[in-house]
């Protein structure tokens, strides 16, 4: 038999508490104990991370995978992407995405001072996030939620944006869509790319704080605390680390070449061909 | 009149507490690939011995507080 406590949650917290009194809660997943006048709260650093012993690195001049046209979100209401990236230079975001033009695109794009998330169909509008990227050179989560026209941004698990689209879909017609460098537009970001995935639904802030799981990624297969969006997953691109990916040595190594990494959520759609020479690494987000 | 227990030396004791034992002591691979078997309304922890961690499953996953001496 296990050692148990009892949970509680943070608004039905026992009202008469002694002291010593502990609990788990399970919304915040925190353990909390009564010192006699107030709960004291200790932060779980959360769940184990899925196994991960690469990611991709991108020079920022020409490299990138090339990932094909995403045909599962076409004109869709409910789109999500989320991405660890490890930025070259201090303060950039990541390239990423599919561009058929200046009003019809979809993804991250960086480009000097310019740092946005586009979600376009029809007007030439985006979200820019450069005031709330961190200015440094470590391992962070972004995540873009697209919900029938409300845009919501989150970086390592917070909100730092919400905002409203003019289109309430996605566009048609996806074009060809791109790790390191925004579709086939001349823009691309060097640093390291992981894990990135999509889910043809709109994650909430529970799923998102689950996601960055305080910088260590998890298993997009399978429900996690405040995650639980598994069955909407379309696409995840391990860098390295699902069955089938393979560089240049063959089974990734670190340094190689990347060749094919495939789409861990359904493998044989949208798997993605390294061009131009981006590598394994073995740094990853831990 | 109520009198506290003494010891043969006079010494005022103390009330004897079963400590809090936890009884799922295992490596953290072993304690991630277990399920526990819980009623409603309560959690189970475990203590990692490769790794000191603590850990605290609600049903669903392990949640780890990670040694921090």
């Amino acid at each position: 038999m296990p050692t148990t406590i009892p949970t509680t949650t943070s608004s039905t917290r026992p009202g008469s508490p002694s002291a010593g009194d502990a609990y788990f809660e399970t919304d915040t997943k925190n353990y909390i104990i009564y010192d006699g006048a107030n709960w004291r709260g200790y932060v779980s650093d959360g769940v184990a991370g899925v196994s991960n012993s690469f990611s991709g690195s991108f020079d920022g001049s020409n490299d990138y995978v090339d990932c094909g046209s995403i045909s599962s979100m076409s004109g869709v209401s409910a789109q999500t992407l989320s991405v660890w990236f490890k930025p070259a230079v201090a303060g950039e975001i990541p390239n990423i995405g599919w561009w058929s033009s200046s009003t019809t695109s979809y993804g991250w794009s960086s480009s000097g001072s310019i740092q946005t998330f586009n979600a376009k169909n029809g007007v030439n509008e985006s979200f820019d996030v450069a005031s709330s990227v961190p200015n440094d050179t470590e391992w962070h989560n972004y995540v873009a939620v697209f919900d029938g026209g409300s845009v919501a941004i989150y970086i390592d698990g917070s909100s730092v944006l919400t905002g409203t689209a003019s289109n309430t879909t996605l566009a048609t017609s996806p074009a060809t869509f791109r790790i390191g460098q925004f579709g086939t537009v001349s823009l691309y970001e060097a640093g390291l790319y992981d894990e990135i995935s999509l889910w043809d639904a709109a994650l909430d802030s529970s799923d998102v704080l689950a996601l960055y799981n305080n910088g260590t990624p998890i298993d997009l297969s399978s429900a996690a605390g405040g995650y639980d969006k598994q069955a909407d997953l379309t696409h995840w691109w391990r860098i390295g680390d699902h069955a089938s990916d393979t560089g240049s040595g063959g089974s990734p190594a670190n340094g190689d070449t990347i060749s094919n990494v495939e789409n861990a959520a359904n493998s044989g759609t949208n798997d993605g061909t390294g061009t131009n020479g981006p590598t394994f690494s073995t740094s990853v987000p831990s | 009149m109520f009198v506290l227990p003494t010891f043969s030396l006079g010494v005022v004791g103390s009330p004897i507490v079963p400590p809090f034992n936890v009884t799922i002591r295992d490596t953290e691979a072993n304690i991630l690939a277990s399920t526990p078997s819980l009623s409603a309304g309560e959690a189970g922890i475990a203590f990692g011995t490769d790794t000191n961690d603590f850990y605290v499953y609600d049903g669903s996953a392990w949640y780890i507080f990670n040694n921090d001496s």
